[in-house]
């Protein structure tokens, strides 16, 4: 019960801990963007309800924290999580390339997104960063997706000491 | 609950997809500033996003001085390296102003002999043999032959013993078997002076009869013909007259400095200089 509790905790500290780390974790504009690779992993193995409130809780603090549109964030990793929940049941899981590709191919949508959502809402054209910011780093995301999806999974097994196993989708 | 099992998981995302649209259009539509939760979350986040940066800082400033250490060290051995060849290069520098010096010494000496004369170099200076030799870098292909008078900067030096094409081997005057007709600069004495093996000479056939005193310069007498008269041989050290015997004990220092001995003359016989 206590582990459900400290989760947006740990969001939260996720949350922080993008905005403040992102410098030392970058190679030119690519950076690594834990957040979304979280959201990808909750869709692929938690339970919906659980996956939704905590993808929509980690989306929110990020636009509280950096975000030009409120709620952009939000929005879009609950979308991803519910395109990953739907996936997931397709696509072999612990099969490293279908993940990586899938991976890569909804970060790069997310950036598409983006880049509507800041025509659309704030008119203002960021076109160029899809090639040069998000091709980029969805192809860097999706190579290094299965190493950080496996840290993820020995947290929730670490995390989850009384079940001895990773969390998985009823 | 009325919803089907099945469809929980859409309308659950669905109902979360709805309230994010409602933030955007919020968001967009609200002309007032930083709203309640937005502030609240800064207010709380502001503190542990501090301390991670502050960490995350100190981490990055820790890194970047061992960087700066490791560029340091490197720059250490690259220094040093240039230093230790700088003093090779000094050193080189000290050898050929040296050189020089002792060669405007031999060119000195060399203006005051009639004699044609060829500078060579001391490349074998092993005093520890029995015979007290040096070698010399020109031979026969030079001009050198057997018997020819050395000389030093500072005076007479030996003569050469043997020689092969390129380089000469010089019997030094202070080896034993040496012996050199000379004269007492202050009384015009004359005597034979020999090597003994050591630094010294032993002045030979001095008559009690002749007033020898220790600073006394003793000069080639050219009497045997091959070296010119009026070389500086060295300086009488030490007088014991044996009362007993007809002639005194002579002991001389020799001018030369046979240890040191780098670079030398060779005079050759016969050929006076401008030849």
């Amino acid at each position: 019960m206590i582990i459900f509790l400290l989760q947006p905790i740990f969001i939260f500290l996720m949350a922080i801990l993008q905005i403040t780390l992102i410098e030392f974790f970058s190679i030119g504009p690519v950076s690594i963007d834990l957040p979304f690779i979280f959201v990808i992993y909750a869709g692929f193995w938690f339970n919906p309800l659980r996956g939704a409130i905590l993808s929509f809780l980690l989306g929110f603090f990020l636009d509280c924290l950096v975000s030009p549109i409120w709620g952009l964030h939000a929005f879009l990793y609950v979308l991803f999580f519910y395109i990953a929940m739907i996936a997931g049941a397709r696509i072999d899981r612990k099969n490293s390339l279908p993940v990586s590709i899938f991976t890569g191919t909804c970060l790069f949508l997310q950036g598409a997104l983006k880049v509507l959502l800041y025509w659309l809402l704030l008119d203002i054209d960021i076109a160029y960063s899809l090639l040069h910011i998000f091709l980029p780093q969805a192809i860097a995301m999706g190579v290094i997706s299965p190493f950080l999806y496996y840290i993820f999974n020995n947290f929730e097994v670490f995390s989850n000491a009384e079940v001895r196993q990773p969390a998985r989708r009823l | 609950m009325f919803i089907p099992k099945k469809y929980r998981p859409h309308i659950t995302a669905a109902v979360f997809l709805i309230i994010a649209m409602a933030i955007i259009s919020y968001g967009a539509s609200s002309l007032t500033g930083t709203g309640f939760l937005r502030k609240a979350v800064m207010e709380v986040a502001a503190p542990f996003a501090d301390v991670v940066n502050l960490s995350a800082k100190s981490l990055s400033d820790f890194w970047r001085r061992y960087l700066f250490l490791v560029g340091l060290e490197e720059d250490n051995r690259r220094l040093r390296a240039e230093k230790a060849a700088m003093a090779g290069q000094l050193n080189n520098y000290r050898e050929g102003y040296y050189e020089g010096l002792r060669l405007r010494k031999l060119l000195d000496l060399q203006r005051g002999i009639p004699y044609k004369t060829i500078a060579a170099r001391v490349v074998d200076n092993n005093q520890n043999s029995l015979f007290k030799t040096v070698m010399i870098d020109k031979g026969t292909v030079d001009g050198l032959n057997a018997g020819y008078p050395v000389l030093s900067a500072q005076g007479v030096a030996g003569r050469i013993m043997e020689a092969s094409w390129h380089y000469s081997r010089v019997l030094l005057i202070i080896d034993r078997t040496s012996n050199i007709d000379a004269i007492i600069e202050r009384g015009r004495i004359q005597g034979i002076l020999q090597g003994t093996g050591t630094f010294k000479y032993k002045l030979k056939y001095i008559p009690h009869t002749t007033e020898v005193l220790p600073g006394d310069l003793l000069l080639s007498s050219g009497m045997a013909g091959v070296f010119p008269k009026g070389l500086i041989i060295g300086v009488v050290a030490k007088v014991e007259p044996q009362k007993d015997e007809l002639f005194q004990k002579i002991e001389v220092s020799p001018s030369v400095d046979f240890a040191r001995m780098e670079e030398v003359l060779v005079l050759i016989p016969g050929k006076e200089s401008g030849q």
